[in-house]
């Protein structure tokens, strides 16, 4: 359950840039696990708790944004593309790079989460710590949303014209989308690496982005509440698919495919179906 | 000594490929002018607001707005500098209110527009201030009863009036309208001409492209045409309606 948090607030991150800003990102996997290395250097080598840990934790997702600024330019499917090679080439940097990484075999002895001197443990301080920065994070997208911004960034993804026409920057919007989109996914890797007390680098590959994705479409990906949902299910349904391995990630593909088609509006659009449902049986 | 033009043109040209489909066009535009484009299909009036909103480069010349080059710029830096524009096919945020519509034309004054704006000090209008002004501006062009409808269930021709809304929430000193009053009845484009003929005083001028001849001839007091790409004429309503040239090119007698 715990991980449904974790997962689910790094999925949030993504559906605000997938949902939100209509930027397609497979590298998300790849800003959780800068999010966790930049997280847990702060945590072993400076000894910092936390809170500051987070806050390194995002200046490194922040970083790779920067460096990932560029390729936003492109648009739709091609910006998945290089946005799958940019995650698949930090992945690989994150096997190499054993001095900060510890590569495969990962990090160990991360120290448990501590805030303000206190320091957490077990089942439940842990999970509220989770769910803490999860209604955080969930409140930031939705004020957000019905700000100025979220409106320029909602006319930017249905109409680039119109909104260019509007005087709005595309370009920037969609590098303040990725900013934030990394901050939930930088947080959750530092949570991730505490409270499993360990970090390796496959976690953070492909398929961890793939995975993320298809929590945010089972969610549906205009919900931020989804998100949750999509992580929910994604987690759940991977214990009992775990006999699968080689093929989970093919699976995966398929439910996207599938929800693309079937429930393009995932989990909250049946949600809304649902709601309505009744007054249409009353008309019919 | 003259004043300097609202916007210059000198030499503005565009390719695509072999085809120039604008051509070496110089021509200015004053404070408070409302100016009609006209021209035959394919004449380059839709390349030519392209090129000068910052939707596509220009091949070669310069565009001065104010006396100051804009050539470069980008298309949203252009709208700061006071260029509005509407589209001929309207690009509308369709799952979006009316209202949400025209709010966002107030970009610029947006806290995000700006990273100065977000600092202390730094001059931002509240977002309920704009949606205020926007149901103002929305009730001026005639969408008063549709602020909340979602912009993709408006009339083609309400769709129009939209664009011109979200375009003046900008506040632009020039507005270029692409084809306005295109699929409307007669009665749905007499508002829309009253409505542009009132902008110069509220410090917004006008570069019209329109097909429908009279309504040009209506609202404008100077007209520019267009013709595979050139500049044809230039003057009064009167004078290119009598041009031999431009007769010729609308009639395609060539003699």
């Amino acid at each position: 359950m715990i991980d449904v948090g974790i997962f689910g607030l790094i999925a949030l991150g993504l559906q605000h840039l997938v949902g939100g800003a209509g930027v397609l990102n497979l590298a998300q996997g790849a800003f959780f696990g800068l999010g966790a290395y930049g997280g847990v250097y702060a945590l072993q080598h400076w000894h910092l708790t936390t809170l500051p840990a987070f806050a390194f934790g995002a200046l490194v997702a922040l970083g790779g944004v920067i460096v990932m600024a560029p390729l936003l330019r492109l648009r739709g499917i091609y910006f998945a593309m290089a946005s799958f090679a940019f995650g698949a080439a930090l992945a690989e940097a994150f096997g190499l790079l054993t001095s900060i990484t510890g590569g495969d075999n990962g990090l160990y002895l991360i120290p448990s989460p501590k805030i303000g001197g206190h320091e957490l443990h077990g089942y439940e301080e842990y999970w509220f710590l989770v769910l803490t920065a999860c209604v955080v994070f969930y409140v930031l997208f939705a004020v957000l949303a019905r700000s100025g911004y979220g409106l320029s960034l909602q006319a930017v993804r249905q109409s680039e014209a119109g909104a260019r026409a509007a005087g709005v920057n595309v370009a920037r919007m969609h590098v303040i989308a990725a900013c934030l989109s990394v901050l939930p996914a930088a947080v959750g890797g530092v949570l991730y690496a505490q409270i499993h007390g360990i970090v390796q680098s496959p976690v953070f590959g492909f398929d961890q982005s793939v995975t993320l994705l298809t929590m945010v479409i089972i969610g549906g990906v205009l919900s931020r509440w989804g998100a949750f949902a999509g992580a929910f299910f994604a987690l759940y349904l991977s214990d009992y698919t775990q006999s699968l391995r080689n093929y989970q990630l093919l699976l995966y593909g398929g439910i996207i495919v599938v929800l693309m088609i079937v429930l393009p509006d995932g989990a909250a659009g049946l949600a809304s179906r649902l709601r309505r449902l009744p007054a249409r049986l009353a008309r019919a | 000594m003259t004043s300097t033009p609202l916007l210059e043109l000198r030499g503005v040209s565009r390719s695509f490929g072999r085809v120039r489909a604008v051509a070496d066009v110089s021509t200015s535009i004053e404070e408070g002018e409302v100016r009609g484009l006209i021209g035959p299909n394919g004449a380059g009036k839709t390349t030519l607001i392209n090129v000068l909103t910052g939707f596509m480069p220009a091949s070669s010349g310069s565009v001065l707005l104010g006396g100051t080059g804009i050539d470069g710029r980008p298309a949203h830096a252009r709208v700061r500098a006071g260029l509005g524009r509407t589209f001929q096919t309207p690009q509308l945020s369709t799952a979006m209110s009316v209202l949400d519509n025209i709010v966002v034309g107030a970009h610029q004054r947006l806290g995000c527009a700006r990273f100065r704006s977000l600092l202390p000090g730094g001059r931002r209008t509240s977002l309920r201030a704009l949606r205020a002004e926007a149901a103002a501006v929305g009730g001026e062009v005639g969408l008063g009863d549709a602020l909340d409808t979602p912009a993709g269930a408006l009339s083609y021709g309400h769709m129009r009036l939209l664009e011109i809304a979200r375009a003046l929430m900008g506040r632009p000193r020039l507005l270029l309208l692409d084809e306005p009053i295109a699929g409307m009845n007669e009665a749905e484009s007499e508002p829309v001409g009253t409505l542009i003929r009132a902008l110069p005083a509220r410090g917004t001028s006008v570069l019209l492209v329109e097909h429908d001849m009279s309504f040009v001839m209506g609202v404008c007091e100077r007209i520019t045409v267009l013709d595979h790409g050139v500049l044809l004429a230039e003057g009064t309503p009167h004078e290119v309606r009598h041009d031999a040239r431009v007769q010729e090119a609308y009639l395609g007698s060539s003699g």
